[in-house]
């Protein structure tokens, strides 16, 4: 294959996006995107038919989850693997954004100050304000639709979509909120043009949930792109180095064949998530990068973070008006404490649980209830619950690194040493005592506490930004420090990772990238 | 609920095969055997009245469903056709009424004592009348009630039980108006200004 201007590697949110507006630039650029994944098929009516009427509700994209056994990770001081890595990505054409819930919130002003407001953790090396026009693109990207009279943050633009009103399931909650002085919003959710059908999809009615899958796919069969493709199951192996300040190319197998390959490139740009990326660099080691690329100051895979899951159950003796959460999202959240305020303890992202209360019509009926029994059930004892996502802060001691053996894939094994501190335990206690009060403001009976596990679905931190290369690994444009040609957009960039879902700050850090990256060839060809 | 009848059906549908989908080449389904298994449909309608008069509306939506069922692999054409055949037995056997009515309220796929923490219950689907129920009967009721059906639950009563007031709007799966509509996809929450 002759030299291309440009290899993507993975081809999800950023991937997408990067290729778009390099493409849109100038069609003719040869760009080659490496995918370990395969096209998994959407817009299928039979899956569709077979997620909503069948017992077991399969999933097309399911078989690409991690597996159970594939989790070599370990944490806190008992060693035991709780980082759970099973159903956190999907590794396909489209990447995650197949099975994501399409929040999509920005980050505040104060996330990307973190070090110096609270002394833990680290700064962005942009702020609010830098990163601020590229949220709106993605916003328009993605068809985001939200509440433009909310004021979470500064906004030059309004949401392009107006938002999914508040359900009627969700007033016992936002009644609690106004006692408690915290302020109820509506959940911005990312959409599409039109629905699609995808079988992929349970953001009905009419959530028509944003995929990168469906962006990809219309690249791919633009006439325009004739130097852009996308080589699926194709599993990069190996970033080769020219020099120690240069790359010259990826190594890649073929999964169908077996066959190996070396392509070389002007540029890379790795895409492949906060999980693969760091394995990858930490794999590339030659005799410039010894203990693999961009690794000279031992960074690669560190302060790996995510979010940790809050949650407290209310029931009710009585659902008088017979309430179910009709969409099969939550509406109701709230930012109060993910504030300025809130940084030092742990920000707090509020919001409701999408499932109840819940009332499964068809499985009573399945069991043979009567109708005026179910009826009954309706009306009878419900179930409320609150969730939060608490923000933590990455450790130093907290590393990915490659584990023992390959998966199915042919990808490394991911093992992951995850250190909390026994502040984020105690602040984990407090804050579900404070949920627990509005669970009781709304005159509910708490049944249930829970604090989940790491999950890794929100990761982030593993190749963070920064602005020297003492400190991290890439540097505020998401070049790696001191190799020229080589890039990072993934979540694993994220010098701290907020309270909230990390989608909206990938894209739109994607989109800015793409600006620059588009703005150095124009300077080039000049 | 009414007690549990396990022994339901005759020589037919006590017949044991494997719990799996009954393999079959994909097809079309004859016409004759559409409208057979489309009263199966409808009888669930009238049977919980979750659907009114609107079980002919839901036709076209339930035709593209058994068409894409039977038409693709795995093809769900032997299910249906057994399904037409159990029905016919449990008719000769009960009556039409009496069978619909034992078949969706009173029979349960068997379950040995062992088998009872089985997670999966398809695992257990060893005669012909159980996969009528897990592979027809259930996927039937699931489509009717995401289609429309779940609006006739959970309203105002009347002292026979017949809700007289429609509540839900919405329910998982249903796909209801355009993303630029003017009308709630939910019943919503109008807070008091």
């Amino acid at each position: 294959m002759e030299e291309q201007d440009y290899i993507i590697v993975g081809s999800g949110a950023a991937a997408t996006v990067l290729a778009k507006k390099i493409l849109e630039k100038n069609p003719l650029t040869k760009l080659l995107m490496l995918e370990a994944g395969d096209l998994i098929p959407a817009k299928e009516r039979r899956q569709w038919w077979n997620y909503a009427t069948c017992a077991d509700g399969p999933l097309p994209y399911q078989y690409t989850y991690d597996k159970k056994s594939d989790n070599q990770s370990t944490i806190g001081k008992d060693k035991k693997p709780t980082w759970t890595t099973s159903g956190a990505r999907v590794r396909a054409f489209g990447g995650s954004t197949m099975h994501w819930g399409g929040w999509a919130l920005r980050f505040k002003p104060e996330d990307f100050q973190l070090f110096t407001n609270t002394g833990r953790g680290a700064d962005w090396p942009i702020d609010y304000q830098e990163l601020e026009p590229y949220y709106a693109q993605a916003e328009q990207y993605m068809s985001v639709c939200g509440d433009e009279t909310e004021n979470w943050q500064p906004r030059s633009t309004p949401y392009p979509i107006p938002p999914f009103e508040w359900t009627a399931a969700d007033g016992e909650m936002i009644k609690a909120f106004h006692a408690l002085d915290i302020q109820p919003g509506k959940m911005p959710v990312a959409r599409y043009r039109k629905c699609m059908t995808t079988g992929t999809c349970k953001y009905c009615p009419y959530g028509a949930r944003f995929s990168a899958q469906y962006v990809l796919q219309e690249l791919v069969d633009n006439r325009d792109f004739i130097n852009f493709k996308v080589l699926t199951q194709s599993v990069v192996t190996n970033i080769t180095a020219s020099s120690k300040t240069e790359i010259s190319g990826v190594d890649y197998i073929n999964n169908q064949t077996g066959e190996a390959f070396t392509v070389t490139a002007k540029k890379i740009i790795l895409c492949a998530g906060a999980y693969e990326i760091p394995k990858l660099l930490m794999a590339s080691t030659s005799k410039y990068w010894p203990n693999g690329m961009g690794n000279d100051h031992d960074l690669v895979g560190r302060y790996i973070v995510t979010h940790s899951m809050l949650e407290v159950t209310g029931k009710a003796p009585s659902n008088p008006h017979g309430l179910w959460q009709e969409y099969d999202f939550p509406t109701l959240m709230s930012r109060t404490y993910d504030s300025p305020e809130q940084q030092k303890n742990g920000k707090l992202f509020l919001f409701k649980d999408r499932t109840r209360p819940k009332i499964d019509i068809a499985q009573l009926m399945i069991d043979g209830m009567s109708k005026i029994d179910i009826n009954k059930k309706i009306r009878g004892a419900c179930e409320f619950k609150l969730q939060a996502f608490m923000e933590e802060v990455g450790q130093y001691e907290s590393r990915l690194s490659i584990g023992e053996g390959k998966d199915r894939f042919g990808l490394p094994l991911t093992k992951i040493d995850y250190h909390k501190t026994d502040d984020d335990d105690k602040r984990a206690d407090t804050h579900i005592a404070f949920m627990k009060t509005i669970i009781e403001e709304m005159g509910l009976e708490v049944v249930k506490t829970f604090k989940q596990t790491p999950r890794g679905d929100h990761t982030t931190g593993t190749c963070r930004m920064s602005a020297t290369a003492a400190t991290g690994v890439t540097d505020a444009d998401l070049k790696v420090h001191n190799i020229a040609n080589l890039y990072i957009c993934s979540n694993g960039v994220f010098s701290s990772n907020s309270a909230v879902n990390p989608t909206l700050t990938l894209t739109a850090l994607a989109h800015r990238l793409a600006e620059h990256l588009n703005q150095q060839d124009e300077t080039a060809h000049a | 609920m009414e007690q549990e009848n396990n022994t339901m059906g005759g020589k037919l549908c006590h017949t044991i095969v494997a719990p799996t989908l009954i393999f079959s080449e994909p097809c079309t389904l004859p016409e004759s055997q559409i409208e057979k298994l489309w009263q199966i449909f409808a009888q669930i309608g009238d049977h919980w009245k979750d659907v009114y008069n609107e079980s002919k509306n839901l036709k076209s939506a339930w035709l593209e469903m058994v068409k894409v069922k039977t038409e693709q692999q795995p093809s769900y054409s032997a299910e249906y056709n057994n399904a037409i055949l159990v029905i016919e037995e449990l008719t000769l056997l009960y009556g039409e009424q009496d069978a619909y009515q034992q078949l969706f309220f009173n029979y349960k796929i068997p379950q040995s004592q062992a088998e009872k923490n089985v997670a999966k219950p398809h695992l257990l689907l060893t005669t012909l009348l159980a996969h009528t129920k897990y592979y027809v009967v259930d996927e039937f009721i699931r489509m009717q009630v995401l289609s429309g059906g779940f609006k006739h639950f959970g309203g105002q009563s009347n002292t026979s039980g017949e809700v007289i007031k429609v509540k839900g709007l919405n329910y998982k799966g249903f796909v209801k108006g355009s993303r630029y509509r003017n009308e709630d996809l939910v019943r919503t929450f109008e807070p008091k200004s």
